[in-house]
C-alpha cells in the first residue's frame, strides 16, 4: 500500500511538472476570443482554478488522484474522469483484439520460421515481417482505407459505428475494426515473430534439445513440448512492454480511421491544453504500464521455475 | 479438418462484410458532413461556446445575412431605427414556433439578450452600449433597466443610452434562444441534454456520439418550412485523406474544407461537384514594430523601408498559387473583400492588389537605404517568423507558403528562421508574450464581422491595451490617427461616413505597412451532385464561415436520384458499403490463395529435396 501510494505520488509529480513545463497554457486556447475583457478572462480562469498559485494546483491535483476527482475539462466541461472514461471502451476494442491477433499470428509466424530456419519459409516470413515493420503505421492505413473502402467499398472509412446504427451492434463494429485492427496488427508482428524465431532457434541448440531428440522423442513433440515453453519465456516479457507501444500506435491509427479512443483524446488534449484530461490519460497510462509490467514478472514466476519471488 | 476451419472462416468473414450494407430501410434522407476537427459538446452551449458553427444551423438570429453578405430579415420580419439612433424596433414574424410547439415570442429574445450579458463571458459584448455594471453576475454586468422592452409578443424594442453604430449588427444577428428550455439551466458549469435541446433553427442537435459524429435532425417548425433533409450528420474524419475517400465512396456527402492539393483527385471522380466561397478570414503577415526585440537588439522590421522591401522581395500571387492551388484570394488591405457594411463596400479602392510590386531590385535598394547592405555571402540580416502548425493558419499549404517566401527573402539576403510551434505554444508566443517580444515576423489571422470596426480595431489600434500582452495587434503597431479614426468609427452612425473612416484606416494601414497581407481564406468544398441546392458564398458571419452549411443554405439542400452519372456505389441513403462486388472479391481470393498455394508446394518440395 506505501509503495502504490509511493508510485502514485511520483507519477503524478513528474506528470504535472511535465505538463506544465510545455509552454503555451491552457489561456492561450480558451481565451482568445479577442473581445473578451480582462475581467472576463479572469473569470474563466477562475472557474477552472487556473487563478491559483502552481502548488496550490499541484496539491489539489495529487489530492485529486487519490481521490477519484480529476478536475473538470476545460472543454467538455465534464468531470474529465467521466470523459477518459467514456472513451476506454473504444480503445480496449481496438487495442484488445489488435494485441491477441498480433501476438498469436506473431508467435505462430516465429515457430514457423524457426522449424524451417535458414529455409526460403524461414526467409519469406522474416522479410514479411521486416516489410510490414518498416512500413508507417499511417501509410499502411491509408493504403488499406483506399484499397477497402474506395476501390472495393466493402468496409467503411471511418469511425466506430455507422451513421444508420445507435448503440453498440456486433457485426457493425467487427466492419468497423476490420481495417484499423489489420494495421496495427501488421506494423507490429515482427517484434512477436522475429523474437520467438530468434529465441526458439537459441532454445533448439540446447543440450536437452539434443538429448531429447536423441532420446527418440518425435520432432514434433521436441519442438512443441519442450522447446516451445521455454522459447516463449522473452515473448511473455514482449508482451507486456507492448502495452505501452500499442497505445501510441493506436494515437495513429485513432487518427487515420477516426477511431473515438485515448490516442485521439490524448492527441486534441495535448494540443488545447486541456490539463485535466491530459493528466488524467498521462495518469492512466502510467498505472496500465507499471500493472502490464508487474503482472509480465509475476507471469514469469509461474512459468519459469527458476525465478521465486519473495 | 484445415481446410474445413479456412472454408468456415472464409464464410464467417464474407458474411461480416455483407451484413449492415444490404436491406437496410433506405427511406432518410441523410447528409454526412466530413468534418476533420471533432465538436465539442460545449459549442452547443450559448453560454460557453467558442465558435459559433454548431449553434447556426439551430438558432437563427434576428437578422440575417445572404451570400453577398447583405443584411436579410431572418426571425424578425422588419425593424426600425429612430432617426437619433437610440431607438431599434424589432418585429418578429407571425407564427414562430420552438421544435418542442412552443411560441417563440419577444421574451425569447429578452431572455437571450439577459442571459448571456449576465453568465457569457465570451459573448456578453454584444450588447455592451445597453450594460451597465453588476457584480453579482457571472461577467459583471447586467442590461440597463428598461433598456430592452416587449410591448406585445412580435415586437422587441432596444433604447440605447447614446447611439453606437456596432449595436445593430451585434444585437440583431445573434442568436435568439429559448426561455422556457435553458431558465434555470447553469450552463456555466454544464451543457444542455441533446436529447431534449429545443431550437428554431432548420435543424436541432440531437445526438452526439464522442469522437464520431454530431447528429442533427430535421425541425418540423422551422419557420421556412420542414427542410428536405431529414438529418444532417457532421461526421469526424480525422484526416482530410480520409474524409477524401469517405466522399469518393459515398460514406459521406460533403466535405466543406478540402485541402486545395486533393482538389486534382476529387475533380476527376463524376458524381462530386467541387464549389469555392470567400469566408471572411483574413491572413496575414504581422511585423514587430518595436525598436528593439526582448534580447535587446535592433529589430530591423522596425523600419518601414525595410518591411516594403520584404513585401516587394516576395511574388505573392505565385506564391500563393503554388501552396494554395489556386483557391485564395490575394489580399491587399485590412478589410476583406466581400464584407461589406450594410451594403456598402468598404475596399479602400485606392490600394493596388498586390499590396506592393515584386521588384527585388527595388527591394536591395531599401535594404542599402535602410542601412542593411549585403555582406561578401550576399546576407543582409536574419530575422525570426513565428508560425503555428495548427489553427486558421496552421496546414501544409501554409508552411509551404512560407517556405517559398523564405526562399525568396533569402535571394535578397534575408535569412528567414522559420520557428513552427504548435497552436498553444505559438499562441503564448506571438499573442501572449510581453512586449517587445522575441520574434520578428509572425503568421497571424483574423475572422471579420459584418462591422468594419472589428478589423480596424483588433488588426492596427491600440485601445484598451490591444498592441500589449493578450491583444490582437501583436506586432504592437502604433498610430495616434488610426487609434483615433478607430474611435470616430465607433461614435458614427452614418453608413457613408463610417465606411469613409474605415476606408481611410485601411490606407495608413497599407502606407505604413502595418501588416503584409497576404489573402483572404477560400473554402473548397465538394458534395455528391445527389444533393443539391447548397448556397455557397458568405456565411452568417456572425456564425462563423461555413456558407453552403450555414442555416438558409441546408434548410433548402434536396436529395436527387442517382443518374446515371454517379457512380455505381451510389444509393439515396449515402450508407456506406452498397456497392459490394462478390465477382471482385471472389476474383482477388481465388488469386490469393492460387499465389500462396504455389509458394506453400514449392517451398515443400525444396525442402523435400534437400532431405
Amino acid at each position: 500500500m506505501a509503495v502504490a501510494i509511493a508510485l502514485i505520488f511520483v507519477v503524478g509529480t513528474l506528470n504535472f511538472v511535465l505538463v506544465h513545463l510545455v509552454p503555451g497554457g491552457p489561456g492561450a486556447i480558451l481565451l482568445n476570443n479577442p473581445r473578451m475583457s480582462p475581467s472576463a478572462k479572469d473569470a474563466v480562469l477562475r472557474s477552472f482554478g487556473l487563478d491559483k498559485p502552481l502548488q496550490e494546483q499541484y496539491v489539489l491535483y495529487l489530492a485529486g488522484l487519490v481521490t477519484g476527482n480529476w478536475g473538470t475539462s476545460y472543454f467538455f466541461l465534464e468531470p474529465a474522469f467521466d470523459v477518459i472514461a467514456s472513451r476506454i471502451p473504444a480503445t480496449l476494442l481496438l487495442m484488445v483484439p489488435s494485441l491477441i491477433l498480433t501476438i498469436l499470428i506473431g508467435i505462430v509466424l516465429g515457430v514457423l520460421a524457426a522449424r524451417r530456419p535458414f529455409t526460403y519459409v524461414d526467409r519469406f516470413l522474416s522479410a514479411f515481417s521486416f516489410f510490414f515493420y518498416a512500413m508507417p503505421a499511417f501509410w499502411l492505413g491509408f493504403v488499406l482505407l483506399t484499397v477497402f473502402a474506395l476501390f472495393l467499398d466493402v468496409l467503411p472509412a471511418a469511425g466506430m459505428s455507422s451513421i444508420t446504427v445507435s448503440g453498440f451492434d456486433m457485426i457493425d463494429y467487427l466492419r468497423h475494426l476490420i481495417l484499423p485492427m489489420t494495421t496495427l496488427t501488421l506494423v507490429n508482428i515482427a517484434n512477436f515473430s522475429l523474437l520467438v524465431r530468434a529465441s526458439l532457434v537459441e532454445v533448439l541448440d540446447q543440450n536437452y534439445i539434443t538429448t531429447a531428440r536423441g532420446k527418440g522423442l518425435p520432432e514434433r513433440l521436441v519442438f512443441y513440448r519442450h522447446a516451445l515453453r521455454n522459447g516463449l519465456l522473452p515473448t511473455v516479457t514482449m508482451i507486456g512492454l507492448f502495452v505501452g507501444f500499442i497505445l501510441t500506435g493506436a494515437i495513429l491509427t485513432e487518427t487515420v480511421f477516426s477511431w473515438p479512443g485515448l490516442g485521439l483524446l490524448t492527441f486534441d488534449s495535448i494540443l488545447r491544453r486541456d490539463y485535466p484530461i491530459v493528466l488524467g490519460l498521462f495518469f492512466i497510462f502510467s498505472v496500465m504500464i507499471i500493472a502490464s509490467n508487474l503482472v509480465t514478472d509475476l507471469i514469469y514466476g509461474l512459468l519459469d521455475p527458476r525465478i521465486t519471488y519473495d | 479438418m484445415r481446410s474445413k476451419i479456412l472454408l468456415v472462416s472464409c464464410v464467417v468473414l464474407l458474411s461480416i462484410l455483407q451484413i449492415g450494407m444490404t436491406g437496410i430501410a433506405q427511406q432518410q434522407k441523410i447528409l454526412v458532413v466530413a468534418i476533420t476537427g471533432e465538436p465539442e459538446i460545449t459549442e452547443l452551449n450559448p453560454v460557453r461556446m467558442t465558435t459559433t458553427y454548431y449553434t447556426a444551423e439551430a438558432y437563427p438570429g434576428l437578422i440575417g445575412w445572404d451570400k453577398d453578405g447583405v443584411v436579410v430579415p431572418d426571425l424578425a420580419k422588419t425593424w426600425d431605427i429612430s432617426p437619433d439612433g437610440l431607438t431599434y424596433t424589432f418585429h418578429l414574424r407571425d407564427g414562430l414556433k420552438w421544435s418542442d410547439g412552443q411560441p417563440l415570442t419577444s421574451d425569447d429574445v429578452l431572455f437571450t439578450i439577459k442571459m448571456l450579458t449576465e453568465q457569457s463571458e465570451f459573448w456578453y459584448y454584444l450588447w455592451a452600449p445597453i450594460q451597465v455594471p453588476k457584480a453579482a453576475t457571472v461577467t459583471g454586468y447586467a442590461i440597463m433597466p428598461g433598456a430592452v422592452t416587449t410591448p406585445d409578443p412580435q415586437t422587441v424594442v432596444m433604447k440605447l443610452p447614446s447611439p453606437s453604430a456596432t449595436f445593430f449588427i451585434n444585437a440583431a444577428g445573434w442568436s435568439v434562444l429559448p426561455r422556457h428550455y435553458y431558465e434555470g439551466m447553469n450552463l456555466t458549469a454544464g451543457n444542455p441534454d441533446l436529447s431534449t435541446y429545443v431550437a428554431s433553427g432548420p435543424f436541432i442537435p440531437r445526438e452526439k456520439v464522442a469522437g464520431d459524429r454530431l447528429v442533427y435532425v430535421a425541425n418540423p417548425n422551422y419557420y421556412s418550412g420542414k427542410p428536405a433533409l431529414d438529418e444532417v450528420i457532421f461526421k469526424v474524419y480525422r484526416d482530410s485523406t480520409a474524409a477524401d475517400i469517405a466522399l469518393e465512396s459515398g460514406e459521406a456527402g460533403m466535405f466543406p474544407n478540402v485541402p486545395g492539393q486533393d482538389v486534382p483527385a476529387l475533380q476527376k471522380v463524376p458524381n462530386l461537384q467541387i464549389g469555392t466561397e470567400q469566408n471572411q478570414v483574413n491572413i496575414y503577415i504581422t511585423f514587430n514594430h518595436h525598436q528593439k526585440l526582448a534580447d535587446g537588439s535592433t529589430n530591423p522590421v522596425s523600419k518601414l523601408e525595410v518591411r516594403k522591401a520584404i513585401a516587394m522581395s516576395v511574388d505573392l500571387d505565385n506564391i500563393l498559387n503554388s501552396s494554395l492551388n489556386g483557391y485564395y484570394k490575394l489580399a491587399n488591405q485590412i478589410q476583406v473583400s466581400n464584407m461589406g457594411y450594410l451594403g456598402k463596400s468598404v475596399t479602400n479602392t485606392s490600394i493596388p492588389t498586390p499590396e506592393y510590386p515584386y521588384d527585388p531590385a527595388v527591394a536591395a535598394k531599401l535594404l542599402d537605404a535602410a542601412g542593411y547592405p549585403a555582406d561578401a555571402s550576399g546576407n543582409r540580416m536574419s530575422l525570426s517568423f513565428v508560425m503555428s502548425s495548427g489553427g486558421r493558419t496552421g496546414s501544409t499549404s501554409s508552411l509551404k507558403m512560407m517556405q517559398l517566401i523564405q526562399s525568396r527573402l533569402q535571394a535578397v539576403g534575408i535569412k528567414l528562421d522559420l520557428i513552427v510551434l504548435d497552436e498553444a505554444s505559438a499562441r503564448q508566443r506571438i499573442r501572449l508574450q510581453a512586449p517587445p517580444k522575441d520574434w520578428n515576423m509572425a503568421l497571424w489571422s483574423i475572422s471579420s464581422s459584418p462591422d468594419p470596426d472589428t478589423n480596424a480595431y483588433f488588426m492596427v489600434s491600440t485601445l484598451a491595451g490591444n498592441g500589449d500582452a493578450g491583444g490582437w495587434n501583436v506586432g504592437g503597431y502604433f498610430n495616434p490617427i488610426v487609434n483615433d479614426l478607430t474611435v470616430l468609427g465607433e461614435n458614427t452612425t452614418g453608413v457613408d461616413k463610417r465606411v469613409a473612416i474605415y476606408q481611410r484606416i485601411s490606407g495608413i494601414a497599407h502606407d505604413e505597412l502595418a501588416v503584409l497581407e497576404l489573402y483572404y481564406q477560400t473554402e473548397v468544398l465538394a458534395w455528391n451532385k445527389m444533393f443539391q441546392g447548397f448556397i455557397l458564398g458568405l456565411g452568417n458571419p456572425m456564425h462563423d464561415y461555413w456558407g453552403a452549411l450555414k442555416a438558409q443554405s441546408l434548410a433548402q439542400v434536396t436529395l436527387v436520384e442517382a443518374t446515371s452519372t454517379t457512380s455505381t456505389t451510389e444509393t439515396s441513403s449515402m450508407t456506406p458499403g452498397t456497392g459490394f462486388d462478390y465477382t471482385t472479391i471472389g476474383a482477388v481470393v481465388v488469386v490469393l490463395v492460387i499465389v500462396i498455394g504455389a509458394a506453400v508446394f514449392l517451398a515443400r518440395r525444396r525442402s523435400a529435396k534437400k532431405t
